[in-house]
């Protein structure tokens, strides 16, 4: 009789072991396989022109797709404003969006980016595989893509996603 | 400001709740009157947080994260209300409010329960708390600015969604109820009378889940794009186990009730259907499980989360296995009596929600002891392996009703053998008549229509005799009848067809012709898109179509919105594909006969709650 209390007690404990294991497997760090950088060329928000070979300057700077009507955006712009004391080059993309509010965003919280694309239409952002914003790159020499993340970019995720491979 | 008095309200009733916990266990109040003003408060206190966040969604006061994620200024007005139970922390916050409506109902019914609504608190409390620590919908994004919203989820803007999530949430909220009252039961050794209750709780709590969960079906039906009502998602997995258990509960604390046998087995299924719906919220809410329903990931609130769940478990089996007694362990039952007709009941319905529950988190098991692989468990293992046993359930469900208490020897077998007999050979010359004859149209027709018969009958001996009869039980399982007919019949006699047409092109499926009539540009509020009209031309009836594919800009999302005709008989459906030229589209077209069956059943089913159990013709 007495088998039962323990028999369920382990089938429970086993359960909600195995649940918790997989929450912890989740939380580890993503692979994620290098790509080559699509070429492209755009615009500027102050009206002059950029090309992706201008990247090759640093061997190692961030694409910032951002928009503002994009409430993530607004979360994560604190902490890029923090890369960029950092002294980490951060190159926006200005996606699907308008010249005037983008302005007025960047004098209302400040501007951490060294150049500015605008990409009014979405055409650079197709070329990188862009699907919404946020969303951040990370360029290795100025041709790789060695890092895409989807979604607010905040501390945690710099530690977990972006640091390691930098520091390599 | 009142972001700021909600989340204070918030934390207050927390702290409300907890007092509760403590008072009740720790010093027993001897005026009744204390659980009910103290219930009473919390929900008042959790009521008006909600109106702050309604008023927070109203006033498009985007300086509330929650508010600037999930609405949009261009957002009709209804939507706006509804958009609050868009996200993860605004229906965590409708579901508590749901759940102190509830406890608050039951305490002011059961004033005699010293410890019931103190146990149905732990769950309020521990809900709280992880809504007020990490789920704040009252948080902030300070400074102030001057963003215009993001937008609800496109496919959430919709009637049925609206309504959706609160009759889902009246359903899991109810099963803390009979949990609450069996953990009373047994702490202060109570009479069996005391149980009583857990059948009307369990009732009301499965009518709400069916209408929530048939909802859910609608929307995906129509919202979706894909023709399907059921698509084995681990998210209707996750209500669909709590449903089996709790329909299982109502069958056993029947049993409880008249024959004061199951006792334990009741118990027990309390604390299994309130894990069931818990676990259920676990695997929508973590992201554990990617699915269509899934809200953002946090890893937190899933640890948190799985924790709620899991010291509600073992505190629920603790307390069964230190205080249970054999009260009603030793049931002599005859294989013809209600009793053995109640047990099959219960071990078929537990043994499929097993089955469900297993199919459902398969893949995280397999992907833990794969080293990472992933797969997927889809519609085919689900419909094998759960079919057969629904199937043989229905079976036993029609012939339970006939059967009596005690019986010992066979009762109504003329007309049990009748019933069987005549359907089957009804359902044989129908599946040969009406369809191509199939060996699962054939038996699915025959226990519907077992079914029917067995009810008929006993409606009619309740006529004839001074029988009480149950309107809830035959609302109920007509409803289910009338609910696997749709099943049967839909899902063995659809037919569909993908083409591309140009305008004024034309392509037959089957005897019926359809041909590309117009496509227009539409323009809304919150969204444009294409409209295309088809025409359906069956004999000398046509039916107009008008299916569109819509982009949402301040979400920038696409959908598919199905062209629909509606019709007790069949629906026809067409849903848009690609764009293929300047006039051409892709389109898929699907004739779906007596698919309203399905819904129109889960209805009557609903309907179940608002009928007495106890009625006399004579």
């Amino acid at each position: 009789m007495k088998i039962y209390p323990l028999l369920t007690i382990l089938f429970v404990i086993s359960l909600f072991g195995l649940l918790f294991f997989q929450l912890f497997l989740n939380s580890g760090i993503e692979e994620f396989d290098q790509k080559k950088l699509a070429p492209f060329e755009s615009n500027l928000l102050n009206g002059d022109s950029f090309t992706s070979k201008e990247l090759k300057n640093n061997s190692l700077s961030l694409l910032n797709v951002w928009a503002t009507w994009c409430v993530g955006c607004r979360l994560e712009h604190s902490y890029l404003m923090e890369l960029e004391k950092k002294g980490i080059t951060i190159i926006g993309i200005n996606y699907k969006d308008d010249k005037e509010k983008a302005f007025k965003w960047l004098d209302q919280f400040g501007d951490p980016y060294s150049e500015n694309l605008f990409d009014e239409k979405g055409e650079v952002g197709f070329l990188l595989g862009v699907s919404g914003a946020p969303e951040t790159f990370l360029i290795k020499n100025g041709d790789s893509v060695v890092m895409h993340h989807m979604g607010v970019l905040d501390e945690q995720v710099w530690n977990n996603k972006f640091a390691p491979l930098i520091d390599k | 400001m009142i972001p700021e008095l909600g989340n204070f309200l918030l934390i207050f009733s927390m702290i409300n709740s907890l007092l509760l916990i403590s008072i009740a266990l720790v010093f027993p109040p001897k005026d009744k009157r204390f659980f009910l003003s103290a219930s009473l408060v919390t929900f008042l206190a959790i009521f008006l947080s909600f109106i702050a966040l309604e008023i927070s969604f109203l006033t498009d006061d985007f300086s509330v994260l929650y508010v600037a994620t999930n609405s949009n200024p261009n957002l009709p007005i209804y939507y706006k209300f509804a958009a609050l139970w868009g996200g993860h922390e605004g229906s965590l916050l409708l579901f508590l409010l749901i759940l102190a409506g509830w406890i608050l109902v039951f305490v002011f019914f059961h004033r005699d329960h010293k410890h019931s609504s103190a146990f149905m608190n732990i769950v309020l409390f521990a809900l709280l708390a992880f809504t007020v620590f990490l789920s704040n919908p009252f948080e902030r994004l300070l400074p102030i600015s001057s963003i215009s919203g993001s937008d609800l989820n496109p496919l959430l803007q919709d009637f049925a969604f609206t309504i959706h999530p609160p009759m889902l949430y009246m359903g899991y909220a109810g099963l803390v109820i009979p949990f609450g009252i069996a953990m009373n039961f047994l702490l202060n050794q109570e009479k069996v009378k005391q149980l009583a209750p857990i059948r009307s709780w369990s009732v009301v709590s499965w009518s709400f889940l069916t209408l929530g969960i048939s909802l859910g079906s609608w929307w995906a039906y129509y919202e979706l794009g894909w023709g399907g009502w059921w698509f084995w998602d681990p998210v209707e997995n996750s209500a669909l186990v709590p449903w089996l258990l709790c329909t299982a509960l109502i069958h056993s604390s029947i049993a409880t009730n008249a024959r004061q046998i199951f006792i334990n087995w009741t118990i027990a299924l309390t604390i299994l259907s309130l894990a069931g719906s818990l676990l259920g919220m676990f695997l929508v809410r973590s992201g554990i499980i990617t699915s269509v329903h899934s809200f953002a990931l946090d890893p937190d609130r899933g640890i948190f989360l799985l924790l709620i769940c899991f010291v509600i478990v073992i505190l629920g089996f603790s307390l069964f296995f230190l205080k249970s007694d054999s009260r009603g362990l030793k049931t002599d039952m005859g294989i013809y009596s209600k009793e053995f007709m109640f047990f099959i009941n219960n071990a078929f319905l537990v043994t499929l929600s097993a089955i469900v529950l297993l199919g459902t988190i398969y893949p995280i098991i397999y992907e833990i002891f794969s080293g990472g692989d992933q797969i997927t468990v889809g519609a085919p293992y689900f419909n094998m392996v759960t079919v057969p046993f629904a199937l043989i359930l229905l079976f036993f469900q029609a012939i339970g009703p006939l059967t009596k208490w005690g019986g010992n020897k066979i009762d109504n077998l003329n007309s049990i053998g009748m019933i069987i007999l005549s359907s089957t050979a009804l359902s044989y010359l129908v599946s040969n008549i009406f369809f191509s004859f199939s060996l699962y149209e054939f038996v699915g027709n025959a226990i519907v229509l077992m079914l029917v018969q067995s009810l008929t009958l006993l409606v009619f001996k309740s006529f004839n005799s001074k029988r009480k009869i149950n309107l809830s039980m035959i609302a109920g399982h007509l409803g289910l009848a009338i609910l696997t007919f749709g099943i049967t019949i839909s899902s063995l006699n659809s037919v569909e067809k993908e083409f591309v047409l140009q305008k004024n092109e034309s392509v037959s499926v089957g005897s019926s012709t359809i041909t590309l009539e117009n496509t227009q540009i539409v323009q809304e509020d919150n969204y444009y898109g294409d409209r295309v009209t088809f025409s359906f031309q069956e004999e000398d009836r046509v039916l107009k179509l008008y299916p569109e594919r819509r982009f949402y800009p301040a979400s920038r999302m696409e959908t598919t919105e199905a062209g629909i005709y509606p019709s007790i008989y069949k629906d026809v459906y067409i849903s848009l594909g690609q764009k293929i030229g300047e006039n051409a589209w892709a389109a898929k077209v699907q004739i779906k006969p007596l698919v309203r069956f399905i819904w129109l059943g889960a209805i009557i089913m609903f309907l179940a709650l608002f009928v007495r159990t106890n009625i006399k013709f004579k």
